[in-house]
């Protein structure tokens, strides 16, 4: 993980720095003049040579002190600390979706190859991965927050049961694709383990269905599950952007695609590092469970 | 056993992990909002809102401010539309453009027109409670114009001492300017409490400021919303109308839409033209239409080819259906224009500049007579993720591909955009104006002083046309200025390295409860009078 993490740390620290767009003029905007540009620039301690930045930022990273955001002009601690939490909420609820959805359809589809359920199954998640997360969001927006008025049209609440109503719609949007390619990945893991003859021979052995199920048939579909599963949350965890902006909730995607737009470094270093560390973590995870679900593997 | 044992303490170390993580976002954790330290009775005792109205409006925002002091650095609509609620100056530009008394009762400007005295309203205090001092005046106008990061310097630059009394203000200038006025009514020429922000560091009072106006600070989480209480101390009776006024930040305009359908926002500013019919078929809604100074003007880069050509960028004139561009984006809330000056600064704008109609022909013929036989290529950079510069983009290019000209379409992320027009590396490229104060100053300086903007990223350093824009600041014979800016605006016409496409107003959509709501033609609106029926 160390080596990683450090080969990161150079990459996002220089990437950011190559592609064009000055932080102080873009901070101060157009109408600033050259000196309160020069005067900004020094004040964000950009005219130090890179070298000394890249360490300064290293230094950052083992004090746990980031700095200062360049355009809020507040610690970048503390952004993540009121971006982060809702970002990860959002995830989570998004992924509980998809897990409670996609694995008893994926398993009805699989057991039930070709008939009118899995037809229908398979449909509905070919409409689901074709559908733009940006407009399956709005018309969530007008089907619920406007028609039925059971949920508000984007926002953010005060309160933390506000603030889970505000996550619902969001969650589901963000779902959906993950929800169709479990669904499709489990349902086609089903066929293939149902023909094997291990699962014949413990049906043959007389062990109940319900056994046969889930300790033969579902828990050798979850070993690619599971890496789906961690693939896509990933991918969620950073590109939470559109849903973000759609729904308006104050989440790392806004935060991360703004620090970009805005050249600010500070936010744009930390938060690139702790997706990083993110993503690290759930593949630890998802190996961890890998042995819980092939004996074959070991630790 | 043992393996399993393995397992489950591997697993759990892996979230304790994530867990950790979620923690080490800092010790903070309340939000990332910083708040006002409330004055005695922030539930208001001085805003008395009649009980027949709503205690709170709500602003749907498509940007959070970064900070809420007006002199802080990269100052914007987002920045002032909150701070003009917590600061007043001296004078206040009217919802008409008219310069209007604020903390001045009346004025006087001497004969040289160098030295400005006000009276001042007595009695006044800031929201915190304290008197204002009449040192506040002295530090609040130097650091308008000294405080080094802030991109609104150049308003006060002009200033060369202040004076200050308990009734009086003396402003003197470093040499005579005839917008001075006109800029005293800019949002950044506002008093603060000097005592106040000395308690705390630069970063700290550019977000939490207090200022005599009728609203301060309550609560501000970051990426969300920002919420103004009613100032205890304001001096006007019956005022602010509501108690408290919230800006929620809602990035997407469909979404804004819907958040104003469903009632969760009362107000959404400068709704794009394409969603006002939505409203206006609404019976619970309502839009409002303000005049505006705001201009949008396809810049050509002189220092390139074509562009470096004066005969390709007059042809340049009869290849744009300007017509047809305003229609599309603005519909009845548009019109295209002829001159730099927006025609809502009244005398200042050259109305006598033509807006040529769209004329593929005569484009082909002037580029023909120019030696182009084929033809005439360029880029148009614009920024990306926007559908507005696209479509403006699209039209530009359906119009110039058959008069002549081939365009490009580049589709660059705004940094990116900035970068490049900002270094003449371009060929063109759409930009927009609001003026900021009731005078041509701005947008004129912005056009032709090549150190301000290398004349609005069109690299055409014309001396002759600067030194006329000079003389017009300095000349404080009213007839003869306006006569000179004309002119200006003449040869800027004749240079065309600016052109200016369409204007266009402000549509404000608004529920149908909320009353009172006026803007002026620079975009800043005052809250105080708003008021939403319960």
């Amino acid at each position: 993980m160390i080596p990683v993490l450090f080969v990161v740390t150079i990459l996002v620290f220089s990437i950011i720095r190559f592609i064009p767009g000055e932080p102080a003029r873009l901070i101060l905007g157009e109408k600033a003049t050259p000196e309160a540009i020069a005067a900004l620039t020094e004040k964000l301690g950009l005219t130090e040579p890179l070298i000394s930045q890249y360490f300064l930022f290293l230094r950052q990273i083992f004090t746990l002190d980031f700095g200062n955001s360049f355009t809020y002009q507040m610690p970048v601690a503390k952004l993540l600390a009121s971006r982060f939490p809702v970002t990860l909420a959002l995830t989570l609820m998004s992924t509980a979706l998809s897990l409670l959805i996609s694995l008893p359809l994926g398993y009805f589809a699989g057991v039930h190859k070709d008939k009118l359920g899995d037809q229908a199954v398979r449909t509905a998640s070919l409409v689901a991965i074709s559908m733009p997360s940006f407009w399956v969001g709005l018309l969530l927006m007008i089907v619920f927050a406007l028609k039925l008025r059971w949920f508000p049209a984007g926002g953010w609440a005060d309160t933390l049961g506000g603030q889970f109503r505000c996550l619902i719609l969001p969650a589901i949007t963000q779902s959906l694709m993950t929800t169709a390619l479990l669904l499709r990945n489990t349902r086609n893991c089903v066929v293939d383990i149902t023909r094997m003859d291990y699962v014949d021979f413990a049906r043959s052995k007389g062990i109940p269905d319900s056994e046969v199920r889930t300790r033969h048939v579902m828990r050798n579909a979850m070993v690619s599950t599971v890496t789906l599963l961690s693939m896509r949350m990933a991918a969620t965890l950073g590109g939470s952007v559109i849903i973000e902006t759609v729904f308006s909730i104050p989440g790392m995607g806004k935060l991360a695609s703004d620090a970009i737009f805005g050249r600010d470094y500070a936010v744009v270093q930390f938060v690139v590092l702790m997706f990083a560390v993110l993503v690290l973590v759930i593949n630890l995870i998802t190996d961890i469970l890998y042995s819980f679900l092939d004996p074959r593997v070991s630790l | 056993m043992k393996a399993t044992a393995q397992k489950l303490i591997a697993l759990s170390l892996a979230a304790a992990m994530a867990l950790g993580l979620t923690a080490c976002g800092g010790g903070s954790s309340n939000g990332g909002g910083s708040s006002a330290d409330s004055s005695p009775s922030a539930s208001g005792e001085g805003g008395t809102a009649p009980t027949s109205y709503a205690d709170e409006i709500v602003i749907g925002v498509t940007a959070e401010p970064k900070n809420i002091e007006p002199n802080g650095p990269g100052v914007g609509p987002a920045e002032t539309h909150v701070s003009s609620q917590i600061f007043e100056g001296l004078v206040l530009t009217g919802d008409d453009g008219s310069i209007q008394p604020q903390l001045a009762t009346d004025w006087s400007i001497s004969e040289d027109g160098m030295v400005y005295t006000f009276n001042l309203v007595p009695d006044v205090k800031f929201s915190n409670g304290e008197d204002v001092e009449p040192e506040d005046w002295v530090w609040s106008l130097y650091r308008a114009r000294d405080y080094e990061v802030s991109n609104y310097r150049f308003i006060a630059e002009a200033i060369d001492t202040v004076e200050a009394t308990d009734t009086q203000v003396t402003i003197t200038l470093k040499a005579p300017n005839a917008a001075f006025l006109a800029m005293l009514g800019c949002f950044n020429m506002v008093l603060g409490d000097k005592s106040y922000a000395e308690t705390m560091t630069d970063e700290e009072y550019l977000k939490n400021p207090i200022g005599t106006g009728p609203y301060m600070l309550e609560n501000w989480t970051n990426g969300s919303s920002l919420t103004l209480v009613a100032n205890p101390y304001y001096r006007v009776e019956g005022m602010p109308k509501t108690q408290r006024i919230k800006f929620a930040l809602v990035a997407d305009d469909n979404t804004r839409l819907m958040q104003l359908q469903s009632g969760q926002i009362d107000v959404a500013p400068t709704l794009p033209f394409a969603l006002a019919a939505a409203v206006e078929s609404n019976p619970d809604l309502a839009l409002d239409i303000f005049p505006s100074t705001q201009i949008y003007y396809l810049t050509l880069n002189t220092t390139k080819a074509p562009f470096d050509d004066p005969a390709v960028r007059q042809a340049m004139y009869y290849a744009l259906n300007k017509a047809e561009t305003a229609q599309a984006i603005a519909g009845e809330y548009g019109a295209p224009v002829a001159s730099i000056v927006s025609a809502t600064q009244g005398e200042w704008c050259n109305s006598g500049l033509e807006v040529i109609e769209y004329s593929p022909d005569t484009a082909k013929q002037m580029l023909a007579q120019a030696g182009y036989t084929e033809p005439v290529e360029f880029t148009l950079s614009i920024r990306t993720g926007s559908t507005f510069y696209e479509q403006v983009a699209t039209l530009i290019k359906s119009q110039v591909d058959q008069a002549g000209f081939l365009c490009t379409i580049e589709l660059l992320e705004s940094a990116t955009l900035n970068d490049k027009y900002s270094s003449l590396n371009h060929n063109a490229t759409v930009l927009q104006w609001v003026d900021d104060y009731q005078d041509p100053t701005g947008v004129v300086g912005w056009s032709v002083d090549y150190d301000q903007a290398q004349c609005f990223y069109t690299g055409l350093n014309d001396e002759e046309l600067d030194a006329l824009n000079i003389a017009a600041v300095n000349e404080m014979d009213h007839a003869k200025r306006v006569e000179m800016y004309q002119e200006i605006q003449q040869q800027v016409y004749d240079n065309a390295n600016i052109i200016p496409l369409y204007r266009n107003d402000f549509a404000f959509a608004r529920s149908a409860k909320i009353d009172g709501l006026k803007v002026n033609p620079f975009y800043i609106y005052q809250t105080m009078g708003w008021t939403k029926a319960n």
